[in-house]
């Protein structure tokens, strides 16, 4: 096969010389569109459709081919990561734990939150993340964010941001890389990745590489590149993976291919994942869900997230720093009483819990 | 962000990615013209009558139904809620049917939720959202404003004894909507969601609270038109969605009842009575009995 259904010649594709698998198992949304099915958002209405320039109807060219830079090389402290590692909500002063005495060593500060809310923004730019959340231990900043701020932000935004925010570490800057449009997006997507990881090694705190992709050889290359510039310390944006049962089947190779480049000296974490995954030991773990699923009234018990009210918990006391003792009917009492102190000892007990090491039996 | 399937994202983050038959395409043409611009939002209506809305040029939504105002454009959403675009931004508010249920439920309803044995084994959670009434108007228009917001229809039960009617919705859905503005803090606590009315909304909370909660006390040809709870953050914000409407209500008071229960209370100067009628008003019979007729002896007074 020489042109793919989007009529792209294929042969003459700048990165790969096979159609891409959407063409092969149908799943295109360009070739889905032509044929006569649109989905809300993405190709339809027309004026909205954001696959234009993959489209041979869409007169407008493909983004023009994206070059592989040459790659610096440097030494990168690892960031150590713990086996938990809170995400907060910016807007949300609950989940700041440690305004309320609760120990906490790292948390993720999402960055595009603070786009999402100018004056956050602004105080935060002004005094940096420490002094404007009022916490001392170490702060990441997490770069995953939605693709419209991804194509609007560069290099230089990025730096000048990180220089003003001052986090302890960062992630590299994020892509999108979607399994049913054409591989050359992705692709263009991959190399960018790599690129701006490249330019992130003139900042001099440790850098986060980000393990993505539309498939395996993209994740594969990614992480092969990253490897070759110094990266040590890795997070891989699991929710999607996880939630398609996927995740069983990357993560061992991907395991493996970081093992390939740096034997045992890395360290990686799973992003967004809402419960723990107690096969995988040395991998570390980063969500918001401690937080949004305490906010619903939901206690995590090993890992697992249950009703307060869940009878399997209901009635079990735990003796982490938050509850000491309470057991979840005690916090379903508090709730009535004081929703806000019991949204927080919820939410401090989620975190422990994630945190754990052990099951608890 | 973006991983995984581009369909599954977009459902996920902006409730899209449906498919839609659009027919096999032999051609494909951009056409839409600009409808109205507040700032960095842009609003264009396509050919085929449907509305876009941009920000800085990126497609944040998409609607088929729209009003556009002078100051402000608003979207139809699900759950009674509208998407209000202006000068000030974006942000979702509650459409007047709502705001009413909002008031009727902080003022004399609940929003919980409980878990129940199953006979054959297992669990159960029973999510109800509830009024409670002895009138019957009131029980009917809470049903009418469910109705409209959620597209539920209450159930009923009348308690014999004291005729006490209770108007319950069971809906998982519609616990979480209220819980997430934090509507019911408690049993006797509430809370005014602010951040999504406007002053339609504020009007129609009110009008709901009023109606449920709400007491006009008359003496000698005067009236007297009072808010309490012993929710005092609630009642605080209450006065304070007064003033924004132009109110000049009176100072809180506090009050220690016998039984050690503390309420907090204000009023309606007497200057802005016919103001708070014909702008709040009630949907309780006996309340708008009392308006009218103070209307009428007010008319009667200036006619002499
Ligand atoms: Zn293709
Ligand atoms: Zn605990």
């Amino acid at each position: 096969m020489k042109k793919g259904k989007c009529k792209a010649n294929c042969e003459k594709c700048p990165y790969f010389k096979r159609p891409c698998v959407g063409c092969v198992i149908e799943t295109c949304l360009v070739d889905k569109c032509i044929k006569g099915t649109s989905y809300t958002g993405i190709t339809h209405p027309k004026s909205f459709c954001r696959l234009r320039p993959y489209c041979p109807m869409g007169g407008k060219d493909r983004p023009s081919r994206m070059l592989i830079p040459s790659l610096g090389r440097k030494q990168i402290t690892r960031v150590r990561f713990s086996k938990f590692i809170p995400e907060i909500d910016i807007t949300d002063q609950r989940s700041w734990v440690w305004k309320d005495g609760f120990q906490v060593s790292a948390v993720f500060v999402p960055l595009w939150q603070l786009f999402a809310n100018e004056s956050i923004l602004s105080q935060a730019l002004n005094k940096g993340l420490h002094d404007y959340l009022g916490f001392d231990g170490k702060i990441l900043l997490s770069t995953v964010m939605p693709d419209e701020l991804i194509d609007k932000l560069g290099t230089e935004d990025y730096i000048r941001l990180i220089e003003n925010l001052r986090p302890d570490a960062t992630m590299v800057p994020d892509n999108y890389t979607y399994t049913d449009v054409p591989l050359y997006q992705s692709w263009s997507q991959t190399i960018r990745l790599v690129s701006l990881a490249n330019n992130f090694l003139k900042l001099d705190i440790p850098l986060i590489g980000l393990v993505k992709g539309a498939n395996l050889r993209q994740m594969d290359w990614a992480v092969r590149k990253q490897v070759e510039m110094g990266f040590v310390s890795f997070a891989m944006p699991a929710r999607e993976l996880f939630e398609e049962e996927m995740l069983d089947y990357f993560l061992p190779l991907v395991t493996l291919a970081l093992k390939r480049g740096l034997r045992n000296d890395f360290e990686l974490l799973l992003y967004g994942v809402g419960v723990k995954l107690w096969r995988y030991k040395d991998i570390s773990l980063s969500n918001l869900s401690w937080f949004l699923r305490a906010k619903h009234g939901e206690y995590y018990w090993d890992g697992l997230f249950y009703d307060l009210r869940d009878p399997v918990i209901r009635f079990e006391e735990c003796y982490c720093e938050a509850c000491r003792g309470m057991m979840p009917q005690d916090i379903i009492d508090l709730w009535l009483e004081d929703k806000e102190r019991a949204v927080k000892i919820l939410a401090f007990h989620n975190l422990l819990d994630l945190s754990r090491w052990q099951r608890r039996r | 962000m973006g991983g995984g399937s581009a369909i599954r994202q977009h459902q996920r983050r902006f409730l899209q990615g449906e498919p839609e038959e659009t027919g096999r395409k032999e051609e494909c043409v951009e056409a839409y013209w600009t409808v109205k611009t507040f700032g960095e939002y842009e609003m264009r209506e396509t050919k085929d009558s449907e509305y876009e809305l941009f920000k800085e040029g990126i497609a944040i939504g998409t609607f088929t139904e729209a009003h556009v105002e002078e100051e402000r454009i608003l979207f139809p959403l699900s759950r009674g809620m509208l998407l209000e675009v202006s000068e000030g931004g974006v942000r979702e508010i509650a459409t007047p049917e709502k705001a009413i249920l909002m008031g009727m439920i902080a003022s004399d309803g609940s929003n919980t939720f409980r878990r129940e044995k199953r006979p054959e084994g297992g669990y159960r959670t029973e999510y109800s959202i509830r009024f409670y009434s002895e009138n019957k108007e009131l029980i009917r228009i809470f049903g009418e404003v469910s109705e409209k917001t959620y597209g539920l229809t209450p159930h009923h039960y009348a308690r014999k004894r004291n005729g006490l009617i209770t108007a319950t919705i069971y809906s998982k859905r519609v616990f979480y909507d209220l819980l997430d503005i934090n509507l019911k803090l408690g049993p006797y606590k509430f809370h005014v969601p602010v951040e999504h009315l406007d002053n339609e909304g504020k009007k129609a909370f009110l009008k709901g609270f009023f109606s449920g909660d709400g007491n006009v006390s008359v003496s000698g040809g005067r009236i007297m038109i009072r808010f309490y709870s012993t929710c005092r953050s609630g009642i605080e914000e209450l006065h304070q969605i007064f003033k924004d409407l132009g109110f000049h209500p009176n100072e809180i008071m506090k009050e220690e009842e016998s039984r050690g229960r503390t309420t907090y209370n204000f009023t309606i100067p007497t200057e802005e009575h016919i103001k708070f009628i014909d702008e709040i008003g009630s949907y309780k019979p006996k309340h708008i009995l009392i308006f009218e007729e103070y209307k009428r002896r007010l008319e009667d007074r200036e006619k002499e």
